[in-house]
């Protein structure tokens, strides 16, 4: 069994593929020290002894539940990390999780709801290797009574073209092997954090909500949005703002009146970061 | 219809009405359904004004005015908000 520690939530791995552990522990072991108990037993393993060795496929398993189809071998890696995703989406209620990448200068975290395809991770990734902090690639992790973000310790996700950009922008970065042709294309995870510095993160206040859409033949396009539009999307990104009713309601009303709310195209990761340190951190 | 009779509204347990103080419009949640609706301002340079919450018993008039949309608007307004159970009517 190994144990991976987010910092905010703990698994435990057990699985019939090495691979899936010598990945996990390039990511992982540096965090994995503290004797707490764990959240969320989760398991990688073949599900018949056919696909064990003829086109083998995995299984993730939470508990007794497992969420996804099985998945051929070579993707084991990216449906770890799927997976760990979805056990966090499906059980966590006590706080606010929106679907969006979150990245913190000076104490000031901007949360980024994206769909697919909009360079979200791309962007994501870039920055946090460029001097902002990555509280998160894939949810915002949102206290309901303070409407404050948390930090949790995980890579950053690179699907397809990005995995190459992000390689020949930063080439000191870690990366886990690609896992080619996965229903999101080919993926592979960067690490934008290590755990002496995810140490030093605290909770910090949302001062902005911006959705960004990568646009090849657009500069930087900044459009500012209306507080109803910016509820009605942030309310639709939330993973369980049904569940939590009237107090998903109420913290995307404190974070919506705390933000300013952006639209951006972009062309250039760099002119949005200008934006994002001068106009909106300040 | 009891909207018709009634005068006075009280907003039904749990629910929630959220002014926005850009001029773009309300979030209604309903502590009914559990359901998140909004209303848009289409006259944004006119600013709802935002009632109490806690206000139990508000009358017809009262909502009109907060509501700033024109009489006919507003009591489209209302009976939305009472077939959604957001407001009770007294």
């Amino acid at each position: 069994m190994q144990i991976i520690d987010t910092g905010i939530y703990r698994f435990a791995l057990t699985s019939d593929v090495k691979h899936v552990h010598s990945v996990a522990k390039s990511l992982y072991a540096d965090s994995s020290e503290r004797d707490l108990p764990v959240d969320f037993k989760v398991r990688l393993v073949f599900d018949s002894l056919v696909r064990r060795f003829i086109k083998p496929q995995i299984s993730f398993y939470a508990d007794q539940h497992s969420p996804f189809k099985p998945l051929p071998l070579s993707q084991a890696p990216a449906v770890l990390e799927w997976g760990m995703n979805w056990c966090v989406a499906a059980h966590e209620y006590s706080k606010l999780l929106i679907h969006a990448a979150v990245l913190v200068k000076n104490g000031k975290a901007i949360i980024f709801p994206a769909l697919p395809g909009s360079g979200k991770s791309t962007l994501t990734a870039h920055l946090g290797l460029s001097g902002w902090e990555t509280y998160s690639d894939e949810m915002a992790i949102i206290d309901i009574d303070t409407a404050m973000v948390n930090p949790v310790y995980r890579p950053v996700c690179l699907k397809n073209n990005s995995i190459d950009l992000i390689k020949k922008w930063h080439p000191e970065a870690f990366f886990t092997p690609t896992c080619v042709d996965t229903q999101k294309g080919d993926v592979a995870h960067v690490k934008v954090l290590d755990w002496h510095r995810y140490q030093n993160l605290q909770k910090v206040p949302i001062v902005a909500v911006v959705f960004p859409k990568y646009a090849a033949e657009t500069e930087l396009t900044i459009y500012s949005l209306s507080q109803l539009y910016g509820f009605n999307s942030l309310s639709k990104n939330a993973f369980n703002y049904n569940v939590l009713g009237a107090t998903a309601f109420n913290t995307v009303d404190k974070i919506i009146k705390s933000s300013s709310l952006f639209e951006i195209q972009y062309n250039n990761l760099k002119d949005v970061d200008a934006f994002l340190t001068e106009d909106i951190i300040g | 219809m009891p909207e018709e009779k009634s005068q006075n509204y009280s907003l039904f347990p749990g629910s929630r009405l959220v002014w926005f103080h850009d001029g773009s419009g309300v979030a209604i949640y309903s502590g009914y359904s559990g359901d998140t609706t909004f209303l848009n301002n289409k006259k944004p340079d006119i600013v709802y004004s935002e009632f109490p919450i806690s206000s139990s018993n508000l009358a017809k008039a009262d909502l009109i005015k907060y509501l700033n949309l024109g009489e006919e608007s507003a009591k489209s307004v209302i009976q939305r908000l009472l077939s959604e159970k957001v407001l009770w009517a007294n």
